[in-house]
């Protein structure tokens, strides 16, 4: 747990978390955008790059021990939040709604939530921490 | 500008609105429960998180194909960057594995008609008949 409800938000502490939480956001959301352009000048599907990185964020997620506050904050909240997008996505879904395209809206919202949360449950029983 | 010089700005960018944008996901899915002694607060704020930054990406995507001018660092910064780490798919799995089914259900719906309705208020993906260029 990052911080429990009614702790108090000590100054310097809760900067420090911030802060780390920025740069994994910033080094998330570069590798993010070097792979959604490289799907994107290879294969022309930004949609599918926007696919794997949120499921190898679901992958972070599930893998890092929620008990320590600055492993939480860069990999959890940080990088995997910076690496992952539902923006994007949104686009991307709505896009294909406006060309009438349901399939792609089919594989993109029920389908990319189904394998993000079989991937996130994979990989929490591989990590040891499935309840 | 050569082409890894151009790469290295971009990816600055990026960056920098990325981490603007996960600390201000941070701030409101993070310590304002914490500061309010609420965690149920979470998941609807995640929410207001996920849909807020859709409806942007799409208001400046919808922007972008309007407008006929580069608009690389609107691209990178904002859209790229701060709305990419604004909004959050691997923390809305997290939050679906243990539980909230009404916040996943309403996050898969409304997220996509958030990011459509913002091309719309932009202008740049107006409601036209098929067959009718603008």
């Amino acid at each position: 747990m990052l911080l429990a409800a009614g702790d108090m938000l000590e100054m310097p502490a809760t900067f420090a978390l911030v802060a780390v939480a920025a740069v994994g956001s910033a080094l998330g959301s570069v590798a993010r955008d070097w792979t959604v352009r490289a799907f994107r000048a290879r294969a022309s599907r930004a949609d599918l790059g926007i696919l794997c990185v949120n499921l190898l964020a679901c992958v972070v997620v599930a893998l890092v021990p929620a008990t320590t506050g600055v492993l939480h904050a860069l990999f959890v909240i940080g990088l995997a939040g910076g690496l992952s997008t539902w923006s994007s996505l949104a686009v991307e879904v709505a896009g294909a709604m406006r060309e009438r395209r349901w399939a792609l809206v089919a594989l993109h919202v029920p389908g990319a939530f189904a394998m993000a949360l079989a991937v996130f449950l994979a990989a929490r029983v591989l990590a040891g921490g499935a309840s | 500008m050569s082409t890894l010089r151009r790469a290295f700005h971009r990816a600055m960018l990026v960056g920098a609105g990325g981490a603007v944008g996960g600390v201000a996901r941070m701030l409101v899915t993070v310590l304002v429960p914490v500061a309010a002694g609420a965690p149920e607060f979470a998941p609807p704020l995640l929410l207001a998180v996920n849909l807020s930054g859709s409806l942007l990406a799409g208001f400046l995507r919808g922007l972008l194909e309007r407008e006929d001018r580069d608009g690389a660092w609107v691209d990178a910064f904002i859209l790229v960057g701060f709305c990419g780490g604004y909004t959050s798919y691997s923390g809305f799995v997290a939050m679906a594995a243990v539980g909230s089914p009404w916040i996943v259900a309403a996050t898969l719906v409304l997220c996509p008609f958030a990011a459509l309705l913002g091309m719309r208020l932009s202008g740049g993906y107006p409601a036209r008949p098929a067959g009718n260029p603008r």
